[in-house]
């Protein structure tokens, strides 16, 4: 190391009074305030802090623990973003100028944009109801793994509409029309288009990840974006392969954090949703001087009985067995077109191989009956 | 409780300061516990006001806060009588 | 294959993406879209100005993203922060710090909570993008205040600061505020009040400043945020124009809104006068021409002039803030001087080029009634320090030292009686907003009334420790220890060298 004069070294070696191991750290924890929220919503739970624990049923130790395994904070995510926005982009390019669709098979076409389209409206109601995570999350390492995740799923709503507009046919703004009334009308989407319009509802925001992210969205971004990449190739697409490669990667991701947060929400054996506090540095904090007199006493509200891991149970009860439903009755798209794909094998090896695993590593033991 | 006081002939005093009180003190009992607290001259005579809304009202300095009419958070002013 | 025009290309790829729901009640998706009495037609006609797709944000944001990190690790790796002309500036730095970077992160969620209730495509893309947009000005700011929290004070316990610290309930207060409003309200809060009418200032003098006194990495932190906000302005104006053209029973709802938020942006953009006229040594412009320009010209003579068609008006006691700019600068700093004992950023001994700079600038006002005060310091650094905790304004949260422009020996503070209670305030601007909303704010978080009621413990050191600062962090700059480092680290690097030429 180079010589350094001591007047020139720092004053502190670590920038805050937590320790950070990376610039991730730096800009990500402790960046939330979790005490004296000034006012109450006026209009939505009127009797919540604006950061309340009690947006969830799932308690925590630490909110701010968490951490994204990929690391992403808005230089990182924007660079790499950048990337793939430009490989795809190249893709798009380079089958125009090839005239790669002239060489694919109609029936694949038919039925590409009998399937992709429409499911533009799937990844577009899962971001709108991650941004509803992103206000309502405790803590910002959790609701800035949403936020950019939100975003990809705009971001590959678009690149859908844009593969249906400009690349694989001539139809201009009616393909995405079509696309709109068979999500709408079209019995094959119905309890996709059903289950989503519930994750709109659905207010706690944990919930809402395990409803996305452990539930439907394993099921049928692998046959979106993974499984029919062969079938695809056996037409003579490459355009479709080549983008879902590229989506496969932000769902990976999207999967991969969601999997970390609930590992540690499962292995928490907190009971009271007070509990983080402590983590924060006030566990000798007796409370906001205000409660009791301008603001009611939020520990009046009844803790949650359940643990964390039977709470996880309840929701994987609760959403996994409609998401496997509203996939596998996707199935009528394919015959339709004749497209030999089984949609239900495809589920079947998508719960053995990725989803059963990945629950029993929160300890959740679950199997569906059929 | 506490009331807000402001000493106005002293330049220190942009606004009211918060000081702790009880209900049951006399306005003459605070007085002296401010001229203690903020090195106020001992020497010399103070009236105590009540600033309200409605005008201001002069605190009775023999009788208690409560007697007065003093609340949680009232802003009073101390005047060189 | 058919290429379709910009326009067409961005309606197709952020419209109609959301679709009537057929299983589920359209108001339980959007439980808040009626609750404040907007009433919405037809905003499918809504234009987005900005047309900024998936694509084109990722790789502006990230080519931006790319100068802006280079520029701050050549000042981190080159020990930029010791060659500004003076380390007083970067007490500026930390009050922006602290209150502004925490604003910018209030700023990301609420603009999702928006983008989530309005169930308006094109709105919804655009706040969604301004969500991102404030992670990042979050970030890039937290940045450097990373790097400068290793050379000085202040700024390490910034969580705890935000959380409990009386300075800093004067911008949360204010994002907390719009956190708890209705979706439509919050965006004319911030996407027009906040944006469009004030971020220039906010933003341009300071990034000025900071160049003229050579923070290149604050001045780039500056623009890089401000080439952001031409976006979020844009937004801003179409929001307001669209609920104005929706329907006329939203005007004086909207009207109500600008009233409340034009002041209460403006009360929170006193800390940034003094960081205009006081902090840099070398000033790029004064408050109150930065006033005259920004808000003055461009905003009441000209916006307003043009809202007049809609049966909007200026806004409520917007005169008070004309005639406050020859004040506001001055009696900011005062109280920050009055209160610098008890604050994560120093005030500072005016020197002698700074009465000179403010007694030109201010010829009507800074000799008459401010010079005096800062005066007192020059024997001695505490001898303007209050001598307590100070009644604050129960709406903008500052201390109740505003003078009175129309009488400035007098202060200026209105008294209220509500519930019981008499409750105080900084001037008929803020007590106007309280009026219309009493219930809401007699909920605020009024640190002196915590401190006091004991919340943090009995003594002052327990005080001390919520802050998460030492009084050795407070006080005034040219004392401190913050100032004599810098100095001898600028003597090290031999900054101050003269070299003759013969």
């Amino acid at each position: 190391m180079a010589f350094q004069p001591k007047t020139l070294e720092p004053v502190r070696q670590q920038p805050w009074d937590w320790p950070t191991k990376n610039e991730y750290e730096e800009v990500t924890v402790r960046e939330q305030p979790y005490l004296h929220g000034h006012y109450r919503h006026k209009y939505y739970k009127t009797d919540y802090d604006i950061y309340d624990p009690r947006y969830t049923r799932i308690r925590v130790k630490d909110w701010d623990a968490f951490r994204d395994p990929k690391r992403l904070w808005y230089e990182t995510y924007t660079m790499s973003r950048k990337r793939m926005a430009e490989e795809v982009e190249g893709i798009f390019d380079r089958a125009h100028k090839l005239g790669l669709y002239g060489r694919v098979a109609e029936v694949w076409k038919n039925f590409s944009m009998d399937f992709y389209t429409p499911l533009r409206h799937y990844e577009y109601a899962g971001a709108v109801q991650l941004q509803h995570v992103v206000r309502y999350a405790m803590g910002c390492p959790i609701e800035q793994a949403a936020t950019y995740t939100a975003f990809d799923k705009q971001g590959r709503a678009q690149w859908l509409s844009t593969w249906a507009l400009e690349v694989v046919g001539d139809e201009g703004l009616a393909v995405l029309q079509r696309g709109k009334d068979l999500w709408v009308n079209d019995g094959a989407y119905a309890k996709l288009r059903r289950y989503m319009e519930h994750v709109l509802t659905t207010e706690d925001w944990a919930e809402v990840l395990v409803a996305l992210h452990v539930a439907i969205e394993p099921l049928i971004d692998r046959v979106l974006y993974e499984e029919l990449n062969q079938v695809a190739l056996g037409y003579g697409d490459v355009v479709i392969p080549e983008m879902a490669l590229i989506c496969a990667e932000q769902v990976a991701w999207q999967e991969q954090w969601t999997e970390a947060l609930f590992k540690m929400v499962a292995g928490d054996p907190t009971l009271s949703r007070w509990e983080y506090l402590k983590a924060l540095g006030y566990e000798r904090w007796p409370g906001d001087y205000r409660w009791g007199k301008t603001l009611t006493d939020p520990r009046t509200t009844p803790e949650e009985e359940k643990t964390n891991r039977e709470i996880l149970e309840e929701w994987v009860h609760r959403w996994l067995p409609p998401a496997v439903e509203a996939v596998v009755s996707l199935q009528p798209v394919f015959d339709r077109h004749g497209i030999a794909f089984s949609v239900e094998q495809s589920v079947e090896r998508t719960l053995q191989r990725v989803v059963y695993p990945r629950l029993q590593g929160m300890g959740i033991l679950f199997q569906l009956t059929s | 409780m506490f009331v807000w006081v402001r000493v106005t002939f002293d330049d220190r005093f942009l606004c009211h300061q918060g000081v702790r009180a009880q209900p049951d003190m006399t306005g003459k009992q605070l007085l002296d516990t401010v001229i203690g607290m903020w090195g106020l001259p001992g020497d010399r005579r103070y009236r105590l006001v009540r600033v309200h809304p409605a005008g201001s009202r002069e605190v009775d300095l023999e009788r208690t806060l409560g007697e007065n009419g003093v609340r949680d958070g009232d802003p009073l002013d101390i005047h060189a009588a | 294959m058919a290429k379709l025009t910009a326009g067409t290309r961005y309606k197709a790829l952020t419209r109609d993406l959301m679709w009537d729901p057929k299983d589920v009640d359209f108001k339980k998706i959007y439980p808040l879209v009626e609750a404040e009495g907007i009433r919405i037609k037809d905003p499918k006609r809504w234009e987005d100005p900005f047309r900024m797709t998936f694509n084109q944000y990722v790789k502006i944001q990230a080519e931006k993203e790319h100068l802006h990190h280079a520029i701050r690790s050549a000042f981190e790796a080159n020990h930029g922060h010791a060659r500004i002309v003076d380390s007083r500036w970067f007490e500026g730095v930390k009050a922006f710090a602290v209150a502004i970077q925490p604003a910018e992160y209030s700023a990301h969620r609420l603009m999702a909570y928006i983008g989530r209730n309005i169930p308006i495509e094109a709105i919804r893309f655009a706040t969604f993008n301004q969500a991102l947009d404030e992670l990042r000005h979050a970030q890039i700011e937290i940045k450097h205040y990373a790097h400068m929290s290793k050379y000085y004070d202040g700024l390490h316990a910034y969580a705890k600061t935000n959380e409990n610290l009386w300075f800093n309930t004067v911008p949360k207060s204010f994002f907390d505020d719009a956190l708890t409003a209705g979706p439509f309200e919050a965006l004319i809060a911030i996407s027009f009040s906040f944006e469009y009418v004030f971020t220039n200032i906010l933003f341009l003098p300071f990034a000025a400043s900071a160049a003229a006194v050579g923070d290149e990495h604050f001045a780039s932190v500056g623009k890089s945020v401000q080439s952001d906000e031409a976006r979020h302005m844009a937004l801003g104006m179409a929001a307001l124009k669209m609920l104005l053209e929706e329907d006329d029973r939203n005007i004086p709802i909207v009207q109500r809104w600008l009233d409340k938020w034009y002041w209460r942006c403006y009360r929170i953009f006193s800390v940034i006068a003094t960081l205009v006229d006081y902090y840099p040594r070398v000033r790029a412009i004064s408050w109150k021409r930065a006033f005259e320009m920004y808000v003055e010209d461009q905003v009441l003579n000209g916006l307003f002039k043009d809202l007049f068609k809609y049966g909007i008006r200026p806004p409520r006691n917007f005169e008070d803030t004309i005639k406050e700019k020859e004040h506001y600068s001055h009696a900011t700093m005062r109280i920050l001087d009055h209160y610098k004992h008890a604050n994560y950023f120093r005030g500072f001994r005016l020197q002698p080029d700074d009465y000179e700079w403010l007694s030109r600038e201010y010829p009507n006002t800074f000799e008459r009634y401010y010079a005096p005060f800062f005066r007192k310091m020059d024997d001695h650094v505490m001898a303007v320090a209050a001598p307590g905790l100070p009644a604050v304004c129960a709406v903008c949260q500052i201390p109740c030292e505003f003078p009175n422009p129309d009488r400035p020996e007098q202060m200026w503070t209105q008294y209220v009686e509500y519930n019981g209670k008499t409750h105080m305030f900084c001037s008929p601007g803020c007590r106007d907003i309280f009026l219309e909303e009493p219930e809401k704010y007699i909920q605020w978080w009024w640190p002196a009334e915590s401190y006091l009621s004991g919340e943090f413990g009995p003594t002052l050191e327990d005080m001390f420790e919520y802050f998460g600062f030492t009084p050795e962090e407070a006080n005034e700059h040219y004392s401190s220890r913050d100032y004599h480092r810098w100095i001898r680290y600028r003597e090290e690097l031999g900054l101050d060298k003269t070299f003759q030429v013969v």
